[in-house]
């Protein structure tokens, strides 16, 4: 069953169903339960795959139940044993090959899970009042909705929805919404989704390719600047479909993202994109160590370089978190650049020119298109390290010269700037369009139309792209 | 909370229900009407120049005749047939003295399907070849419509007749694919019981001799075959089948079309080489009684010229494969295989110059096509034409 397929929100579906049948906690848990397990062993297929990650899981569980006994002084070394578990289990590369299992096993939602995990333990290690037992440990970690690819909820949310004595309503007008962002959500990915990554596909297979400079230099341009299309069409697009789901089994899930291309700022952007990982990173990282530098470096003038210096582990860590080779490091690398020089950028500008300076700056339409320009192109650079190899790397970057790079990175900028404030304005102009309740664009004539419109074409192009292209007709004059 | 939630109202209960399907209705009317504009179809065929039901011959033109076809992907096409049932640009007659005649055998690519005759490569190559080797080079052009390898081995005595000094015969997959057959499967046959049957009387029958699964995956496949003939959805693959990578994805879901690009070829695939095997050693016997030299060469299809410029495919899956087939079969028999699959690899996105749904190449394929079987002929490959130079 693949991530957001017919199959799965037909599964999806199933479970909201049955989860509707009975207001009962007891009820609607077992179903929430079963749905979980069910679509665990429908992935893994051989239930013996999923040993290690059950060891995983009773392994957080062993140390969250350390935590609410009161033997926090054991939390290091529980954060720092998941901490080891987790990379072990990914097998990543800068451990030795020879320590690692070799058999086949199932890792699929475990960088979500650990994130879980890990938030439950530090929690109850602090001294968090809230008691967990196995069935919430698991109800909570292996929630179906939430399993493969966030978004990373925190428990307390979790638990407020799902073991509420009166769940959360749910009536037509619900239903209604939540049957549009499906059909939005399936838009995204399967149509949206597909056909950027035929796109780029296309675009770098021609960088390989005899052509002229200038088809070189477009194919450049496309590739750069259609990954991070297809990477928000994708995620996005999945991240719609099970936060819909779940609100259908009466639990609402936090949102993942915020309309990301529209940040005026590279710090901004990571406000918008995948925002439950950097929420998450921030509470557990970021805070805590910034915190903690501040209180051992006094110095006032110092502070704005600490929160620097915490920013870029913080988002380095980000990249290491989402692989396990060296080009993940890289990318981390250049994520925890982008923030830092972009937190320097602002201090710096904020002494230069004071603090109102800087706001009324960063209020200029010019000077905002063009840092959201900048930040659309930053991101497509770092994205090279998520889907390439070195090999690839290396080829792609040998396929032009540095100056022509030096013209494509201008040109993506540029023109990300151009189109994206395009895009703003037309946006605010189309929401300008108000009746007495509302904007005409969001009033529930134009989502209908809308949805419709979409579910056509998400059924008719889905259908198409898994179809098999035709050979020639010969049979048939 | 529900109690929060305003209570949809009754008018909305029937308006917002209508909304959708007055939406759904408009866009799939729009795109239908938009699409038969863009991609129109002429009312007549290549058909009525055509028998297509003599089984001894195989598909053949009516002498004398003139045909227009446009399908949606081409242009509005004339299909002139000489005196001697042949789109040759030319009368069939004795050749000129000193003039070097080549009579080309083969199928629709070589027959120009779907492009003016002077932009085919049929009428391209011989001025490429007078002007490569300075002499006069003329090409006439058997090929047909249908003529599958069979269907050229059963018409062969109308090449002897042309007295050719080469044969030439470029062929493609499809014809590997189609090697026995003969004729072609022209529209709704009038004595099949099913077709005079009423579609009720239809649903009956098959609901008594299928289980209920099997009938809904049959009306399932029946509705997506019908919708599959829309010029709707032609409208989007056309543009779907411009990206080469989901091309490429795409064509090799289908495992019968896509057989010949396998590493390994499916045992129906192996009967048809061996077909083609035994038609080439037909042709090549009846060829050398007259002392003609027959050269083939395989045209790759969209796909596997996709992918050989690509340099890459998945995994079990080989574009070359077929092209060292054909040149073991073709030269264990005597004659020359002129390679130029291999060529492709050069040319940047090469899947463009082939109409994307239908499959047969453009004007600008033939183009290509021309030169690329100019320099294989004229490299020393086949030594008539270099010793001609």
């Amino acid at each position: 069953m693949d991530s957001a397929s017919i199959q799965f929100l037909a599964f999806g579906l199933a479970a909201a169903l049955a989860s509707n049948l009975s207001r009962s906690v007891v009820w609607r848990s077992l179903v929430l339960m079963v749905a979980s397990v069910a679509f665990l062993v429908l992935l893994a297929q051989r239930p013996v795959v999923l040993l290690p990650l059950g060891g995983f899981l009773l392994l957080g569980y062993l140390g969250l139940v350390m935590m609410q006994r009161g033997l926090h002084r054991l939390l290091v070394s529980s954060i720092l044993a998941v901490v080891f578990a987790y990379i072990w289990l990914k097998k990543y590369t800068f451990l030795p090959d020879g320590i690692f299992l070799h058999s086949p096993y199932f890792t699929l939602g475990l960088s979500y899970i650990f994130f879980r995990v890990l938030h439950l333990l530090i929690d109850a290690g602090e001294g968090h009042e809230r008691r967990v037992g196995i069935g919430g440990y698991l109800l909570y970690t292996l929630n179906f909705t939430t399993f493969l690819s966030g978004p990373i909820q925190r428990y307390d949310e979790f638990a407020r929805d799902q073991f509420a004595e009166q769940p959360i309503g749910l009536g037509p007008r619900m239903i209604g919404l939540q049957a549009e962002r499906i059909v939005r959500g399936f838009f995204k990915v399967n149509v949206l989704g597909t056909l950027f990554h035929a796109f780029q596909e296309d675009a770098l297979a021609q960088l390989f390719q005899p052509l002229p400079p200038s088809q070189l230099l477009s194919a450049a341009i496309r590739l750069a600047v259609v990954y991070p299309l297809f990477l928000y069409c994708n995620f996005s697009g999945y991240i719609d479909i099970v936060i819909a789901l779940a609100r259908l089994m009466r639990l609402n899930l936090p949102e993942n993202f915020n309309r990301p291309f529209s940040a005026a700022s590279f710090l901004d952007f990571w406000n918008r994109w995948h925002m439950t990982l950097s929420g998450w990173l921030k509470t557990y990282v970021y805070n805590p160590l910034s915190i903690a530098l501040m209180r051992r470096i006094s110095s006032v003038g110092m502070q704005p370089l600490i929160g620097v210096f915490c920013f870029f582990v913080t988002f380095f860590l980000i990249g290491i978190w989402h692989g396990r080779t060296s080009e993940f490091v890289f990318f981390g690398i250049l994520q925890g650049s982008g923030v830092s020089i972009n937190k320097l950028w602002q201090i710096g500008l904020t002494r230069a020119i004071g603090r109102k300076g800087y706001q009324s700056l960063a209020k200029n339409p010019l000077y905002a298109a063009s840092s959201r320009g900048l930040t659309y192109a930053w991101f497509s650079f770092t994205l090279f390290w998520f889907w390439a190899d070195w090999t690839q790397i290396r080829g792609v970057f040998a396929a032009l010269t540095g100056p022509q790079w030096s013209g494509v990175w201008l040109t993506v900028w540029i023109g990300a700037a151009v189109v994206l404030a395009s895009w703003e304005s037309l946006r605010a102009a189309l929401l300008s369009i108000k009746t007495s309740s509302g904007p005409v664009l969001t009033n529930r004539y134009s989502r209908v139309i809308f949805a419709s419109a979409l579910g056509l074409a998400a059924f008719c192009i889905t259908g198409l792209l898994n179809q098999p292209a035709p050979g020639i007709v010969y049979k048939a004059f | 909370m529900t109690s929060a939630e305003p209570p949809v109202s009754k008018r909305d209960w029937i308006l917002l229900p209508a909304l959708s399907l007055l939406t759904i209705g408009v866009i799939v009317c729009a795109v239908e009407i938009s699409a038969r504009i863009l991609f129109a179809e002429s009312k007549t065929t290549t058909l009525k120049c055509l028998v297509v039901n003599d089984p001894s011959t195989g598909v053949r033109a009516i002498p004398n005749t003139a045909c227009t076809q446009k399908i949606a992907e081409s242009k509005l096409v004339t299909y002139s047939i000489n005196s001697c049932g042949h789109r040759a640009g030319m009368e069939c007659g004795p050749k000129a003295p000193g003039v070097y005649r080549i009579v080309m055998v083969g199928s629709s690519y070589n027959y120009g399907m779907w492009v003016p005759r002077e932009q085919s490569f049929a009428a391209l190559l011989p001025e490429e070849l007078s002007r490569r080797t300075g002499r006069k080079v003329e090409l006439y052009n058997e090929a047909m419509q249908w003529g599958t390898p069979h269907s050229v081995d059963l018409r062969f005595d109308e090449v002897l007749a042309a007295r050719p000094d080469m044969i030439l015969w470029p062929i493609t997959p499809m014809d590997i694919g189609s090697v026995d057959e003969v004729l072609p499967w022209v529209g709704p046959q009038a004595n099949d019981p099913k077709t005079s049957m009423g579609v009720w009387q239809r649903v009956v029958t098959a609901l008594g001799s299928k289980s209920p699964s099997q009938f809904v995956a049959d009306v399932w496949a029946r509705i997506a075959s019908d919708l599959n003939k829309t010029r709707s959805v032609l409208l989007l693959q056309h543009a779907i089948f411009q990206s080469q990578s989901q091309f490429v994805t795409q064509y090799l879901m289908q495992p019968e079309a896509s057989d010949y690009l396998h590493s390994e070829y499916s045992p129906d695939f192996q009967e048809h080489l061996k077909s083609f095997a035994r038609y080439y050693a037909d042709v090549q016997a009846r060829a050398d009684s007259i002392g003609a030299t027959v050269v083939v060469a395989l045209l790759p299809e969209r796909a596997q010229a996709a992918m050989i410029s690509m340099k890459q495919w998945p995994d079990g899956f080989d574009p070359y494969k077929l092209g060292s087939e054909v040149r073991s079969i073709v030269t264990a028999g005597g004659g020359t295989y002129v390679d130029v699959l291999g060529e492709f690899r050069s040319i940047p996105n090469p899947e463009r110059n082939y109409l994307p749904v239908d499959g047969h190449p453009t004007a600008e394929g033939h183009a290509i096509i021309s030169g690329l079987l100019a320099q294989a002929l004229t490299d020393g490959t086949a030594p008539v034409l270099r010793a001609a130079r």
